[in-house]
């Protein structure tokens, strides 16, 4: 989807976020495997009762299954997908299952699904308290370090805004904007953006 | 006269209970005021950060008034500062620290007591200036606004020290400072901004962590010293004030600071903060206080944080009860709020403390929140029985959910009287099975409706506290008071859903749709 995002979100220096990673002056190592694959990127979230990406996937796209604990649980597959219809008819996330025989047994607890990307057997989430462009207040995030050198390479994030796409600074908000951005050298590149109408609850 | 005399020695005989007072000579006093009595007042982390503060600046002394104990005695004397026993109402500025929305009563009964017009409308320039900041700035502080001249939002360890100069140094004109403080970040004026306050401010972080500067036995925390091992929170719970996104999230206080800052006659030293068990260094922390002989008290387990150690070191630091929180009543209700407490952990938070000989265990729960059955409160007495067959002591907190501004579940109405009263009794016969080894303790309905009331209202809202007050303060008065006002509270809002909400709304869709072929 197209979007008129206000928010510099697309080729923002890293280093104008007050708490986002400097990556001026170095030599970034980019790994091979982080290379975008024909899958677009999506970073997605499931528990035991399923799962959720907030972009489109397909069934049989490989994804790379982190924990909240910091482990990298390895790889599996999307195994189905639909939308998720919301109350007012509007559609901004897929529900999806995964094979968890892939996976080690885990105890429970959110896991966070990279699609369209492999990644290092090191990668991890890393926490970064934000990011540039976006509304600290309403924001949620989910950044990974995709080398496992402790930087972050991948984000999701997702924050309430208004029709023209205007980040909120309350969370009621009309519309929910969710941006998925890849480290690029010294820049976030935004991968993908949507956005979607919220309904009253 | 002896009325007064009374009041000046009870004050004299609290101010020698205490280790810490600040009595200093200064061109500038101001009076730093709590709305509730003196045993709660000095355990306000945040009153006690203040008062350290303001009393460091230049030339300046803040002297401390609390609601009195016996607000009825005290009508018709003057209300006196502790440190001074000079009457409030000729100090020049009145700082009010707030902690929740039911303490704008005794914000009322303070300014009521000090003989100035409660109204700020009502007061001229013989009045002192009224200011007003504490916890209750992070969620909604607009019905203070028909009482105060200025709110200081969110963290004021740099704030107040900085109005403080400004007003003075104008004279204390109330117009020309709100002129002044228009132009600054952090402070909600409300000729100014109406109904729309700013952002919270965020000190900096030099100024943590905040730490008592008086100990006395006659508080609630009784003899303990606090202080910060973290400011903020990590973790997102989506009814939550204090949240990841709330100032940046958690900020630790390395752990060396924390333990030097604890003076060496400090017996008792308590551990603050929004989540305090996230600190990386928590158990070095721990032990550092208690190989120091002294007891420990923490005011945020996470149950999903302990463990052996950490329980064995709370243990020898004197803890009788472990208390943690979980807020929903079943699994589902937890995930619901995205709390990431699990029954495996409230399991072994039950079998550590029976395992360390801890009298109780305590777990704080919530009622009424979106989406919430009976079934769910079904779950929890259950789950009770499986908790008294690892520990015979199980007490659960319960509180029935008020939705908070700036959180994700802004908004949310109330349950409904009538449903938070049936869930708390079912909750109760359901735990008599147990015979005593698993108790309710609730919060009452009641006044949590006025809180929501407050907590998602506007300044009719805020005027409905005075009314409701002068009515007698009876739930009546206040149904009637807000009635009268036509304070409606915010309605439902279309907010970003989370993701646990969208897992399981297409479980429920996948469940409800027809069978394949």
């Amino acid at each position: 989807m197209r979007l008129g995002l206000t928010i510099a979100l697309v080729l923002v220096t890293a280093s104008a976020g007050a708490a986002a990673p400097r990556r001026d002056g170095r030599a970034v190592r980019v790994p091979r495997t982080l290379a975008v694959g024909a899958t677009p990127t999506a970073v997605c979230a499931v528990d035991e009762d399923g799962g959720v990406c907030f972009a489109p996937v397909e069934v049989g796209a490989s994804a790379t299954v982190l924990t909240r604990a910091g482990d990298n649980l390895g790889t599996t597959v999307i195994t189905r997908v639909e939308p998720i219809v919301t109350g007012c008819n509007t559609v901004g996330s897929y529900g999806i299952d995964i094979d968890r025989r892939r996976l080690p047994t885990v105890d429970g607890g959110e896991l966070t699904l990279v699609v369209g990307m492999a990644l290092d057997p090191d990668a991890r989430l890393v926490e970064v308290s934000d990011l540039p462009g976006v509304p600290e207040q309403t924001a949620t995030s989910t950044v990974v370090d995709a080398d496992g050198d402790g930087r972050p390479d991948v984000a999701m994030v997702r924050f309430g805004c208004d029709a023209a796409g205007q980040p909120g600074r309350r969370f009621g908000t009309s519309h929910t904007c969710t941006a998925t951005l890849v480290a690029s050298g010294s820049l976030w590149r935004q991968v993908r953006a949507e956005r979607t109408a919220n309904c009253l609850r | 006269m002896t009325r007064r005399w009374e009041a000046e020695q009870r004050g004299a005989a609290r101010l020698a209970g205490e280790r810490g007072t600040i009595v200093r000579e200064a061109q500038t006093r101001i009076a730093l005021c709590y709305p509730s009595p003196y045993r709660a007042a000095m355990s306000s982390l945040g009153y006690q950060q203040i008062y350290r503060l303001l009393n460091a600046v230049p030339e300046v002394a803040a002297d401390r008034a609390v609601l009195p104990d016996d607000v009825a005695a005290a009508q018709g004397q003057p209300w006196l500062t502790l440190e001074r026993a000079r009457p409030v109402a000729g100090y020049p500025l009145l700082a009010f620290s707030v902690a929740y929305e039911l303490e704008l009563v005794g914000l009322i009964q303070c300014l009521e007591l000090a003989a100035i017009p409660v109204l700020a409308e009502d007061r001229t320039h013989h009045h002192p200036l009224i200011v007003a900041g504490g916890p209750l700035t992070f969620s909604n502080p607009v019905p203070l606004a028909p009482y105060v001249d200025v709110v200081v939002m969110g963290e004021g360890d740099e704030l107040a020290a900085e109005l403080v100069t400004v007003a003075r140094d104008l004279g204390w004109n109330r117009e020309a400072v709100i002129a002044a403080l228009a132009t600054r970040a952090g402070y909600y004026l409300p000729t100014v901004h109406g109904d729309t306050p700013p952002p919270v401010a965020q000190a900096h972080d030099e100024l943590l962590p905040a730490r008592s500067q008086i100990i006395t036995p006659d508080a609630e925390l009784a003899d303990m010293f606090m202080t910060e091992a973290a400011r903020g929170c990590s973790r997102g719970c989506t009814y939550c004030v204090m949240r990841r996104s709330t100032n940046g999230g958690m900020r630790v206080v390395p752990t060396a600071q924390v333990l030097a800052g604890i003076p060496d006659h400090a017996r008792r030293v308590g551990l603050v903060g929004a989540a305090v068990t996230d600190h990386p260094d928590i158990r070095a922390i721990v032990r550092g206080v208690v190989d120091g002989e002294r007891e420990v008290g923490i005011s945020s387990l996470r149950a999903d944080k302990l463990d052996d150690e950490l329980v064995g070191l709370l243990a020898r630091g004197g803890y009788r009860t472990l208390t943690v929180a979980a807020d929903g009543v079943s699994e589902r209700m937890r995930r619901v709020v995205e709390r990431s407490t699990q029954e495996k952990h409230l399991l072994r938070t039950a079998e550590l403390a029976a395992r360390h000989r801890l009298a109780t265990v305590k777990i704080y729960m919530m009622v009424g929140v979106p989406t919430e059955t009976d079934d769910d409160v079904a779950e929890l007495v259950r789950f009770a029985g499986e908790l008294v067959k690892l520990h015979p002591r199980v007490a659960f907190g319960v509180a029935p959910f008020v939705a908070k501004r700036h959180t994700p579940l802004d908004g949310t109405a109330f349950a409904g009287l009538d449903v938070v009263e049936r869930r708390l009794d079912l909750l109760r016969r359901g735990l008599r099975v147990y015979r005593g080894k698993a108790v309710m303790r609730p919060t009452s309905a009641r006044w949590a409706w006025v809180e929501y009331m407050l907590a998602q209202g506007d300044r009719r809202a805020g005027l409905a506290v005075l009314d409701a007050h002068r009515a007698g303060g009876s739930f009546a008065a206040w149904k009637q008071a807000f009635a009268a006002r036509d304070a409606t509270p915010t309605g439902p809002r279309a907010r970003v859903p989370s993701t646990s909400e969208l897992i399981a709304l297409r479980k429920r869709a996948l469940a409800s749709a027809p069978a394949p072929g």
